[in-house]
């Protein structure tokens, strides 16, 4: 007995009925088709914005600037800088490494306090590190050595900033004492990361070193990789690096295992797989509803396939291939409705900046959904799964009908 | 009934008291001759500032002018803060330091920032006041502090506009220079605590030469003001406090 052929017939036997189950299915597959895409969309621009804007893939730190980092410990610092990054570079896998220094300031403006944060950094390298110049919305990036510098736009809107003007930063040196420095606004930027365009500036590191009194030291050294599979060994590497020229001071942690924003976001997927389950089970309910219906609808039937010599067993994967069917046929169309919802999407990207205002997250005000294999196939197999799965305990009730009791129904 | 025989005892007790009754100063009086101690019609200082915290250890050094109360200008002459100014006008502060173009002027809750990350704020060195003007004064009796004898004056504050709600000084009573300062906030906690080590006297005046302000609010930090030389009525360069001239 062809039971599949049986399926299918029966399926086509009440379109409608059918296509509201589909429909079911359809939904909840193409919503969990986007929402992964979207997820993943964010995970990647948050790592990509906090390896390129904060920590790199590796950040080199004193093991001791963690601890005070509220106080922005700028002599908490490594020494001989820019010999570490030579050599850091000249590993196998090291890409690149940028120095950095962060730090507190705050500028005193016609009668107002504004409290920014600034990063004296190297222009030119932060070009390929963190594709600088892609967000320059107005200017230029300033000269090495110059006192010029680039400016989140919201901060310049903020301060009254316009190219060209000058703002004097006052900030605790690495003598823990107190200097200032009157900066000239060359670029105006819109950085990824949305919390910067409101505090942020970046200026010439030889500026900062000498606003800080940091001589030839800086307060972060960035790494990327050239494959992240390397990333261990790179940090082995540097380690022994520092080792070798007697720098017991300096931290090297890998950026996984420093910022809690990115592990947050670990358990959002996870959070999300649940929300996913829970959303196909109540579209299987559906399923689970019209399947019901169609058991009581059908008993005549029933009865009389079961006097015709069909087991119980074969009653019930009828009724289960019903289901299975069906749910094929939903879970195709959802997932194929959203790839085509995500693709587009994923080219120009959805704007989160007016919901994402006032909140300190390293993620960009656009996101773009990416498609991978968990949020098609997998959804499409996941969908098909749990739309199955949900026909079990309605159909089992068809296993145990006796032929005589369901003919009287009549 | 008195006894004929008591009577000069009695005389003489009534008289020490009128005595002693005349010479006790008010607590008004005692913070005048404080004032009157400190205020000179215009002083020239150098000395040393060496201040300490969890990190460690580190010394500024300073060239001080001061123009009776209202004005003063410190300049830092350390090698990590050279040609830093704090120019005090009334009660405006300004700081200038080298390589910035223009002076901050510092106001509001700006001034609760330390100066070079000491226990002192510029709030510290604001104003130009009298204390009678900003506080009421109780006295709170005598005590000895270090085998020193003095008045023990409470401050306590007309306005809410003051570095501190209440101060507690022990005042030497026969130089009247503070020899200790309690600094509180309205809730009676102690922020600040300043004692003067050492003094010098100078015409007629007594100098703090060695005091060490704490901020209780801070984990093992101290700063000690050490005065190396100090004169009074020196010749101070003219501009020495314009607003402009702290760029010369």
């Amino acid at each position: 007995m062809n039971l599949s052929k049986i399926a299918l017939r029966n399926i086509r036997r009440n379109t409608k009925r059918s296509i509201l189950s589909a429909t079911a299915i359809t939904v909840a597959a193409l919503t969990i088709v986007f929402m992964f895409a979207l997820i993943h969309g964010m995970i990647l621009n948050m790592e990509w914005n906090i390896t390129s804007y904060i920590t790199g893939e590796i950040r080199l730190r004193n093991r001791e600037y963690d601890k005070n980092e509220m106080m922005s410990p700028v002599f908490l610092n490594i020494r001989d800088a820019e010999i570490k990054i030579k050599k850091i570079e000249e590993l196998p896998d090291a890409a690149i490494a940028v120095p950095r220094i962060p730090f507190y300031a705050v500028v005193y403006k016609n009668g107002e306090s504004f409290n920014i944060n600034g990063v004296g950094l190297d222009f030119e390298k932060e070009k390929k590190f963190q594709d600088l110049g892609g967000y320059i919305k107005k200017g230029h990036i300033p000269v090495k050595g110059s006192n010029g510098v680039v400016i989140g736009y919201k901060l310049a809107e903020k301060m009254g900033l316009t190219l060209g003007s000058k703002f004097t930063v006052l900030t605790t040196t690495a003598y823990r004492s107190s200097n200032a420095m009157t900066f000239r606004v060359e670029g105006i930027a819109s950085f990824g990361i949305g919390g910067l365009n409101g505090s942020t500036f970046y200026a010439s590191l030889p500026r900062i070193q000498r606003l800080l009194k940091e001589k030839d030291a800086v307060t972060a050294i960035l790494v990327k990789v050239s494959d992240r599979k390397k990333l261990k060994s790179t940090v082995q590497q540097i380690r022994r690096l520092l080792m070798e020229a007697g720098d017991n001071s300096t931290g090297v942690k890998v950026y996984t295992s420093l910022d809690t924003t990115l592990s947050l976001m670990g358990i959002a997927q996870f959070s999300y797989d649940i929300i996913a389950l829970i959303f196909f089970i109540l579209a299987s309910t559906v399923i689970v509803n019209t399947t019901m219906m169609v058991i009581f609808e059908r008993m005549k039937e029933i009865g009389t396939i079961s006097a015709m010599g069909m087991t119980g067993g074969q009653i019930q994967r009828l009724f289960f291939l019903e289901a299975f069917y069906i749910g094929i046929l939903g879970a195709l169309a959802g997932v194929i409705i959203g790839i085509g919802i995500t693709l587009p999407l994923s080219r120009t990207g959805i704007n989160f900046g007016a919901a994402m205002q006032g909140v300190d997250f390293e993620v960009s005000d656009i996101i773009k959904p990416v498609l991978t294999i968990k949020s098609t196939i997998g959804v499409f197999i996941y969908s098909v799964a749990v739309s199955s799965l949900a026909t079990i305990f309605p159909t089992r009730k068809t296993a145990h009908v006796e032929p005589v009791e369901a003919l009287k129904s009549i | 009934m008195y006894s004929i025989r008591k009577a000069p005892v009695i005389s003489v007790m009534f008289i020490f008291l009128l005595t002693s009754m005349a010479a006790a100063l008010t607590p008004e009086q005692i913070v005048r001759k404080l004032e009157a101690n400190l205020l000179y019609p215009a002083s020239r200082s150098k000395g040393t500032i060496i201040i300490t915290d969890r990190f460690g250890e580190r010394r500024s050094s300073y060239i001080s002018y001061t123009s009776g109360s209202d004005k003063s200008m410190v300049e830092f002459t350390g090698k990590e803060e050279s040609g830093q100014k704090i120019l005090r006008l009334k009660d405006e502060l300004y700081l200038y330091y080298p390589d910035a173009e223009e002076v901050i002027r510092l106001q509001g809750a700006a001034l609760k920032q330390s100066v070079l990350g000491s226990d002192m704020s510029y709030d510290d060195m604001a104003g130009d006041k009298s204390i009678l003007d900003s506080y009421s004064v109780y006295s709170e009796g005598e005590e000895t502090i270090d085998g020193t004898n003095c008045y023990k004056i409470a401050l306590k504050a007309k306005t809410r506009d003051v570095a501190y709600q209440k101060q507690i000084m022990w005042i030497n009573k026969e130089t009247f220079l503070y020899v200790k300062i309690l600094q509180l906030a309205k809730s009676d906690k102690i922020l600040k605590e300043i004692t003067v080590n050492k003094t010098r006297k100078i015409n007629s005046h007594t100098i703090p030469v060695d005091m060490i302000i704490r901020d209780t609010l801070k984990k093992k930090s101290s700063t000690e003001f050490i005065i190396d030389t100090f004169e009074i009525n020196p010749v101070i360069p003219e501009g020495t406090f314009d607003l402009q001239g702290l760029c010369w």
